[in-house]
């Protein structure tokens, strides 16, 4: 399906030749990448894979390539995506034919990786953390933990807190200028359609899982930069007496902690290594991180969220002679 | 291969810190980043004061006292303490004795 048209994600102005489940923006905006239908070629001598995994048991393998030319390509399952800084353009091709792949998995392929990739390998000293965005009360909040730790849960709870969703999956930090920039807005949860307030529509993201990707309404989430607040460090207990604990992490174990919640790929490059933990100690430096410890409710609801929201209160929000 | 017995370090002996390491100071740490194996570790306050003078060329002795300097032992206890850390870097290819 070919569909023109100017869309807004991940902070661009993305003009694109195909349709895309990102919020609509006026013809006349100006354009900062267009998103294009192209013949891309294999990576070729002087190509370097920096990066090379299985997506999920069974699922597609990712390669990375940085090409001798500077550009970078991604092979995923039946694509090959160019992220062309040069000329400010991704251009995608579908290199196998075939029932495999589809347009919801093209929407995702775009919005998990080709754009967030474009934006990391395209924008000095950002850092990509694993982790969910939310813009509360002027700032944003990266919430980062392991596989399971609950931060889609947190973040979209959040969401009935006033918050408006930043990121999800990934959170891109532009560590010189110390904001969130926006992501999709979209949130990844184990619920049902039915159970999330505010989804424009939803889908499952792979046959392999019952996690499902919701499209959020736009005035839900937040399409610009965001001045960050602070980081916060999800971590599920069993141990009744560490439940709602709040720790600042400072130190060589913040920056340990930081750092195995921030993307990177598997074969990295020397420059990409020494600029991720550079960056991770810099944002570490200028704004908050706390670890939050919570123990997880019977029901499965998100109840540890009151407790997070009142710890920021008394810790930043009520405070305006704080600094965060 | 790592040096686990002080009498096997002479005083003048002088150990240099690869290239390719990337070091971060946080709070009173340091954390050093490996872009051979793309790892990190820690040095806690006895490691960045042995790893700052061995970074600055001063051989064992001199490395010594430094630690002498900074903390309150003996100068026994520094010695092992300093060769002990010296022969972990080593061990973990961090750190090579130089020639000449």
């Amino acid at each position: 399906m070919v569909e023109r048209g100017n869309y807004t994600c991940f902070g661009l102005v993305v003009a694109s030749d195909f349709a895309l489940p990102f919020p609509r923006v006026s013809a006349d905006a100006a354009v900062d990448l267009r998103l294009v239908s192209g013949t891309v070629r294999e990576p070729g001598a002087g190509s370097e894979l920096v990066h090379d995994v299985v997506d999920w048991v069974g699922g597609p393998r990712l390669e990375i390539f940085r090409l001798a030319d500077g550009g970078v390509l991604i092979r995923y399952d039946v694509w090959r995506v160019l992220l062309d800084h040069e000329n400010r353009q991704v251009v995608v091709e579908r290199f196998v034919d075939g029932e495999r792949a589809g347009q919801a998995e093209f929407e995702l392929m775009i919005e998990r990786l080709a754009l967030p990739l474009y934006v990391l390998f395209g924008t000095k000293n950002t850092l990509g953390l694993h982790g969910s965005a939310v813009a509360f009360e002027g700032r944003a909040w990266v919430f980062i933990g392991e596989s399971g730790a609950g931060k889609s849960t947190t973040a979209h709870a959040l969401l009935a807190h006033g918050g408006r969703l930043l990121a999800d999956d990934m959170s891109i930090v532009d560590v010189e200028n110390r904001v969130v920039c926006s992501g999709s807005p979209s949130i990844r949860l184990w619920k049902n359609s039915e159970e999330v307030a505010g989804a424009v529509f939803d889908r499952r993201i792979h046959a392999q899982t019952t996690k499902r990707w919701f499209r959020m309404a736009d005035e839900q989430a937040v399409a610009g930069a965001v001045e960050l607040g602070g980081v916060i460090w999800l971590t599920p207990t069993d141990d009744a007496f560490e439940h709602g604990s709040w720790e600042r992490c400072q130190g060589r174990a913040g920056l340990v902690a930081m750092l195995k919640q921030t993307f990177d790929f598997t074969r990295p490059e020397k420059a990409w290594m020494t600029a991720r933990f550079q960056n991770a100690n810099r944002l570490l430096k200028s704004v908050p991180m706390f670890q939050y410890r919570y123990r997880r409710s019977e029901s499965g609801d998100p109840t540890h969220v009151d407790g997070l929201v009142a710890r920021l209160r008394a810790d930043f929000l009520d405070r305006p002679d704080r600094q965060v | 291969m790592g040096l686990s017995r002080v009498d096997k370090i002479l005083d003048t002996d002088v150990f240099e810190p690869r290239a390719d390491l990337v070091i971060e100071a946080v709070e009173d740490e340091f954390l050093v980043l490996d872009l051979k194996t793309n790892l990190y570790f820690g040095l806690n306050e006895l490691g960045r004061v042995i790893w700052q003078a061995l970074g600055t060329g001063r051989n064992f002795g001199e490395v010594v006292a430094e630690v002498c300097d900074n903390f309150e032992v003996d100068e026994a206890v520094a010695r092992v303490d300093a060769a002990e850390f010296i022969g972990d870097l080593i061990g973990r290819g961090l750190v090579s004795k130089s020639v000449g």
